[in-house]
Order: C-alpha cells, then structure tokens, then sequence
C-alpha cells in the first residue's frame, strides 16, 4: 500500500514540476542557423560555381545555372551569398564565443571576490560600455587589422563588458546563499567555488546573452564591411556587396536585396534563439485581466471556466492517485 | 539626495578618467605613421621629417604625450589635425551639432512611434494587432539602418527619383539642415522604435499583471484611466533609461547612416581619421562620444529619482 502510494506520488511529482518546453521561437532560430550551416557545409565542400572567378554573363538575372543570377563580374551570386552567410555564422558565433568566455571570466571574478577588484572591473566595463560598439569595432579593427580573424578579436572585446555585467548580477546574488558558503567553509578555492557551484547556475542567462549578442554582430560586421572596414574584397560579404552594388542597383536591384535579406535572416534567426531561451528561462505572466472592450466579459468568464475545469481535473487526479 | 549627486559625479567622471587613457593608448597602437603622408617617397628628407615630428609632439614618451593631450582637452584644445586642415576643435564644433540633431530626431521619431506601439500591443495581447506589433519590430530589430536607407534608396532611383542623399548647402542653414536629416533620423527611428516599443509592451505587461491595477479595476477605473493614469506611469520609467542610453548611444553611433547619406557628422569625421591614421581626429572623436554618453547617461540618473519616488528612498 504505502509503496503503491509512493510511487504514484514520485510519478505526480514528476509530471508537475517540468520545465516548460522550448518553444517555436527557439526552433525557428535554430532551424534558419541550420539551414545556413548545412548550405554553406555544400558550398565549402563542391561549390557548383568558384565564388571569386566569373562564371556567367554579367548582372544576370535569376536563371537555370545561376539560380540567383550574377554580379557585375559574373560571379554567382548565390554562392557568393552562402559564403558570406558562412562568414558572418563564423564572425558572430566566434565572436559571441569569446566575448562570453572573456566577460563571463571577469564577470564572475567581479561578482565573487567584490571589494576593489569588483569596482576596478566594473569601471572598466562602463568605460568600454560608454562608446557606441560600432566605434570600439572600428578603431580596434584599424589597430590589429582586416578580415575574418582581427573581427572576432575586436568584436569578442567590444562585448564581453555585456557579459561581465550581465554575469555578474546573478552572481552577487548567490554568492551568500548556503550552498557556496558550504563549499567555502569546507576549504574549497576560490576559482573551484566560481566554475562548479556558481557558473552552472548562471549558464540559461549566458545563453540568452549569446544569441543576443551574436545577433548584434552580425548588424555590426555588416555594417562594418558596408563601410569597408570589415571582411576584405574578394571574400564574399552581405554587408560589403550592398555597398559595391550600389552602382548597380538599377540594373540589377536583385544585388541589393538578397544581400540585405541574408544580413536580416541570420540576425533574425539568433534574435529568436535568445527570444525562446529567454521565454523557457522566465516565461512571461499573464496580465491579471484583458483589456480589450465587450469580448472580454465572455472572454474572461470562459478563461475562468477553464481553469475552474482545470482544477477540478487535477483534484481528481490527486484523489486517483492517493486511492 | 547631495551625496548621491556627489557619488554619481565622482563616478563619472572615473569613467571619463579610463576612457581617456583607453582612447590614447589604443591609438598608440594603430599601425602606419600618420605622417606617412608627408613624406615624398621618390625623394624622402628624414630631417624634415622629424622636425615635424618634433613640432607635433610625437616624439616624446607616451606618458608625456598623454598629459599633454589631456591639459590641452581640459582646456578644450584638442590639438591640431594632422592630414586636416585646421584644429580638431574647430572641425568638431562644425560637425557635433549635426551628428546631435540627427540623435535628438532619430530618438523623437523612435519614442513618438515606438511607445504608442508598445501600449497598443500590450493592451491588447495576444491580438491581431500586438502580432502585428511584435512582427513589425522583430523584422526592424534585425534590420541595420544602412540596409532600410540603401533599399529606399534604391526604390526611390527606380520610381520617384527624389534627391535624397547629399548635404550640400545646407551647412549653417538650421532648416535646411533638418530637411536632409529628416530621411536618415526616420529610418534610424524606425529601428529604435521597435526597441522602445519591445520594451514598453515588456514592462507595460508586468504592471497590468500586478495587484495594485487589479485593485484600480475593481475600483471601477476604465481601461484607458487604467492605462493611462495607473500602469503607464510605472511602466515607462524603465523605458525612460532605455531611451536615454539609445539616444547617448547614437551620437557617433550613427557613422554608417552618415556614409549612406554622405552627412557630415561626426561619425564620418572618425571614418576619415580612422582611414588616414589622424591620431588627434580619433582621439577627439572618440573620447567626445564616449563623453556625451557619459553626461546623457548622468543626466539620466540625476532625472530618475524624480520620476521614480522609489529610488530616493533607496538611496538614503
């Protein structure tokens, strides 16, 4: 009898307490990265044209061999526009990458230790955080160079004071709880206490910040590029082919377009990774009423029927579940 | 409330402290010598050479250099222009107030269309018309401003044909000034709407679900008396930071939206410099920048505890 009733208690508990389930927003996000890296994994592997030899009329339209027609070189603008997906992938994951690794590091140390070290860290950070990211990408670009490798440094740098500050906010809060001063009290170092019991509580907010960030420098490294300070010619970019088409656009307008839907689709696509993370982390509350004119009396009273069904149905799962 | 100005004021003016010395070592560091344009490569004349260099300065240590660039800053000297003609100073004080009206009509836009935005998707959840919202904004958010200004650029070249991009003539002439800025601060506004309007949604949500509206409901309140008079105001104070930090962070962050439409502000000064190794432009530009949003962002935290009661009795 008591095992019965244990057992049915376990499986109560278990469907209860479930977290919420990654929703749509989460999965679009990363089906669009998927889809990028399974076409650009194509075009790394046997690209159907050579995205830096001409290989057709020039400022073709869409047609048969060129599915998205051609630049004014008569490169294949398809291909040219899956490589430059890739880069930017590349850019804005490696990117977020480092910036998350740097800042989370600082972020944690500020947060943990506190005291002057957590003052000097966090001047800093507002320090870096006063320029607009754009300018600390553009002068530290000219510093260490062009193109892929110098982006990532000086974009991991331009963001990791945002992760500093978003870690270590959390980490304030924690750092009195019993569990860490459990660790600290029976002797364990300072830098084993931040990895194993303070970063894994801290990772679904460094996630969110990921994506959100990765979303940001793909805008920036667009925008960079546009302005001829980012990916270098003939490596195929979105943000560098919009304004080298720009002479072009009445001819061939198609050169303009698709390059600026590549830009919006990848940030958009890590934009709704960090929305469905963000809403698995915390979902949102419904607000205490509608407000919407006369619908919302019957809206309202059919809501309240529901749930008053809904108790009812789990009461009566309690009972099944205690006989 | 003379303690918490006093701590603010020490800490920004910390911050100003770091970002100076970030500013200047970092150009330091900006491979190519600035005065390679000076020199006649069939013919070079290296004694020529350093005495301008010597003239200029840049042939002490850095730390001497450094004090010399912040005394002349403090005094607002920011040094001669070294591929420019003329003082920094002077080409700053010619291209900030462009870049500012640009920030102030980008962020007018942005709140004029942003927040109403927000309220109507809010108050109306999960309705057709906050999906609309929500689409709209999460298209924008993922749109830079160079690409909507290149595409309308673009549709305007095949159909109406309006002169859109240029400044010319319009220097000095205030009105003429904001008819060419109109274009780019819309399209700037259009973006940072999205922002304002994920936001006030955001937080206009949190307070329709808290007790105190519950309580103004069954008190009888209407819902526009709701919104308006009871959530709206708790609901905008975090949208105010955002606002503040969004308009600080345009001023200079609008460098792209200036090449696109050749506006001489101050993010193209820095284009400029960065392109020609200019040291004194860069250094000047970028500490600038960083200063007005260092004063925006105090600005904002001296305006806080006034809209929010909350915060003063933090403080004490």
């Amino acid at each position: 009898m008591t095992v019965t009733r244990e057992i049915a208690m376990v499986a109560a508990a278990g469907t209860r307490r479930r977290r919420p389930k990654l929703g749509p927003s989460f999965w679009s996000g990363a089906g669009i990265l998927v889809v990028i890296l399974l076409l650009a994994g194509w075009m790394s592997i046997s690209p159907p044209y050579d995205p830096l030899v001409a290989s057709g009329e020039p400022l073709a339209g869409p047609s048969g061999s060129h599915l998205l027609g051609t630049d004014n070189l008569g490169r294949d603008t398809f291909t040219r526009l899956v490589l430059a997906a890739r880069t930017s992938l590349f850019i804005s994951g490696a990117g977020a990458l480092l910036g998350a690794v740097v800042g989370t590091t600082f972020g944690l140390i500020a947060g943990y230790v506190g005291g002057w070290v957590d003052a000097v860290i966090m001047r800093v950070v507002d320090a870096v955080l006063a320029l607009p990211a754009i300018l600390v990408a553009l002068v530290v670009g000219v510093v260490i160079g062009n193109g892929p490798i110098p982006l990532i440094l000086a974009l991991g740098l331009v963001f990791a004071p945002g992760f500093a500050r978003v870690m270590r906010a959390p980490v304030i809060a924690m750092r009195e709880r019993d569990f860490v001063l459990a660790a600290r009290l029976s002797g364990v170092r300072g830098s084993r206490v931040i990895v194993e019991h303070l970063l894994p509580n801290v990772l679904t907010p460094l996630f969110v910040q990921f994506a959100s960030v990765a979303s940001q420098i793909v805008l920036i490294e667009a925008a960079l590029s546009y302005l001829g300070q980012g990916v270098q010619a003939p490596e195929p970019s979105a943000g560098r082919m919009i304004s080298e088409f720009t002479r072009f656009m009445q001819m061939q307008p198609l050169l303009i377009i698709l390059p600026s839907l590549v830009i919006i689709l990848l940030s958009a696509a890590w934009n709704l990774l960090a929305d469905g993370l963000q809403d698995w982390l915390a979902p949102r509350r419904e607000p205490a009423f509608s407000l919407t004119g006369k619908k919302k009396r019957g809206a309202a009273r059919a809501d309240r029927t529901t749930r008053a069904d809904r108790t009812e149905t789990r009461n009566t799962h309690t009972e099944e579940s205690q006989q | 409330m003379a303690r918490y100005i006093l701590t603010r004021v020490l800490s920004s003016l910390f911050v100003l402290f770091i970002l100076s010395v970030l500013v200047f070592s970092m150009v330091r560091f900006i491979p190519g010598d600035p005065l390679a344009s000076f020199v006649d490569p069939a013919n070079p004349d290296p004694a020529a050479l350093e005495a301008l260099r010597a003239k200029l300065g840049l042939d002490q240590p850095w730390i001497t250099q450094y004090f010399v660039w912040l005394s002349g800053v403090l005094r607002g000297d920011f040094g001669t222009a070294i591929t420019v003609p003329g003082s920094v100073s002077s080409l700053l004080a010619a291209r900030l107030p462009i870049s500012l009206t640009l920030a102030v009509m980008a962020t007018l836009f942005g709140v004029i269309m942003g927040i109403p935005a927000g309220i109507l998707a809010a108050t109306r959840w999960r309705k057709p018309s906050d999906n609309i919202v929500r689409g709209a904004s999460f298209v924008l958010l993922a749109t830079p401003p160079f690409v909507l200004g290149t595409v309308l650029i673009l549709i305007n070249s095949l159909t109406l044909k309006l002169p859109l991009v240029g400044f010319a003539g319009a220097a000095g002439d205030p009105l003429r000034t904001i008819g060419v800025l109109t274009l780019p601060a819309l399209l700037i506004g259009l973006v940072l709407a999205a922002v304002i309007a994920r936001y006030t949604r955001g937080t206009l949500l949190d307070t329709l679900g808290q007790d105190f509206v519950r309580t103004a409901r069954a008190k009888g309140a209407s819902p526009g008396r709701l919104v308006g008079r009871h959530a709206l105001r708790n609901a905008l104070i975090p949208v105010m930071t955002v606002i503040g930090i969004e308009l600080a962070a345009l001023v200079g962050g609008t460098v792209v939206i200036e090449a696109v439409f050749a506006i001489p502000g101050i993010g193209s000064l820095l284009l400029t410099g960065i392109r020609t190794s200019d040291y004194p432009i860069i250094q000047a530009t970028v500490l600038l920048i960083g200063a007005v949003y260092v004063l925006i962002n105090f600005i904002v935290d001296l305006i806080y505890p006034l809209i929010d009661p909350r915060v003063r009795v933090h403080t004490r």
